[in-house]
């Protein structure tokens, strides 16, 4: 998939433990390590807004587009 | 199980099931028995069997491979039904385990319906067998092929069938249920 998720990079821009962020808005370290590896097929809206939130940020800051070909 | 699903409505699935789970055990087991109690004990067919093709009394005078052959034909529908029964029972207590939307258990009542369906058109048939074999000893002019088909057999077939679409549909949902899973 084209999709690459930078969550990981947000985290360290803003210096938050993945721990922290996953206690803030409501969702398991495990769902989050999953996400930030990107091996998840989908992200609800409400979850991606928690994370801008939290993190001040957009989506766009989040997700990333990367053409394979 | 699916956060929007109510903690009483599981605990209601779960408790119904265990119950039915040794409901189909017993079921399972009268299977088995209801052929031999049916030649064994007099009286019993009247009321236990309007799909008898020949009469206790030609079932009585068999004797030899006929009376076998006889009684096993008779029981390929019960144990058909039992085969079914038994994955109605795997059903259950995958229920009572609180496995839900899981393939296994969906496919357990697929299996089921279909063997309700191929015990319905398996029971004229076996029930010709049996009206052959029980008067394969009378003379020339007195043997009987009897095939006996009625309005329950209608329902069963309609059952069976709908039991098959239900389990495609939960399928579905199964399918649907590991999607929601695999959002976080």
């Amino acid at each position: 998939m084209g999709i690459v998720v930078r969550l990981d990079v947000m985290l360290a821009t803003r210096k938050m433990k993945s721990k922290d962020l996953a206690a803030r808005i409501g969702i398991s370290e495990q769902n989050l390590s999953l996400l930030k590896s990107g091996k998840v097929r989908g992200v609800r809206f409400e979850t991606l807004a928690a994370i801008c939130k939290e993190l001040e940020c957009q989506p766009g800051d989040l997700l990333e587009f990367e053409d394979d070909t | 199980m699916t956060t929007a699903t109510k903690p009483d409505t599981l605990q209601n699935v779960r408790r119904l099931s265990t119950v039915l789970y040794w409901g189909c055990a017993l079921a399972i087991i009268f299977q088995f028995l209801v052929v031999p109690i049916i030649w064994y004990v007099p009286g019993w067919i009247e009321t236990s069997s309007s799909q008898m093709t020949v009469s206790i009394a030609d079932l009585h005078a068999l004797s030899g491979w006929q009376k076998y052959a006889t009684m096993l034909v008779m029981m390929i529908p019960s144990l058909i039904m039992a085969y079914g029964l038994n994955h109605l029972r795997k059903m259950f207590r995958a229920f009572s385990r609180d496995i839900i939307f899981q393939p296994a258990p969906i496919r357990h009542l697929k299996v089921f319906g279909v063997a309700l369906l191929v015990q319905t058109l398996a029971k004229p048939l076996t029930g010709a067998v049996t009206s052959v074999l029980a008067t394969f000893h009378r003379p020339a002019g007195e043997r009987m092929l009897s095939i006996g088909l009625g309005n329950a057999e209608a329902s069963t077939l309609f059952l069976g069938a709908l039991i098959i679409v239900i389990a495609w549909v939960l399928g579905e949902a199964a399918r649907i249920d590991d999607e929601n899973r695999s959002f976080v």
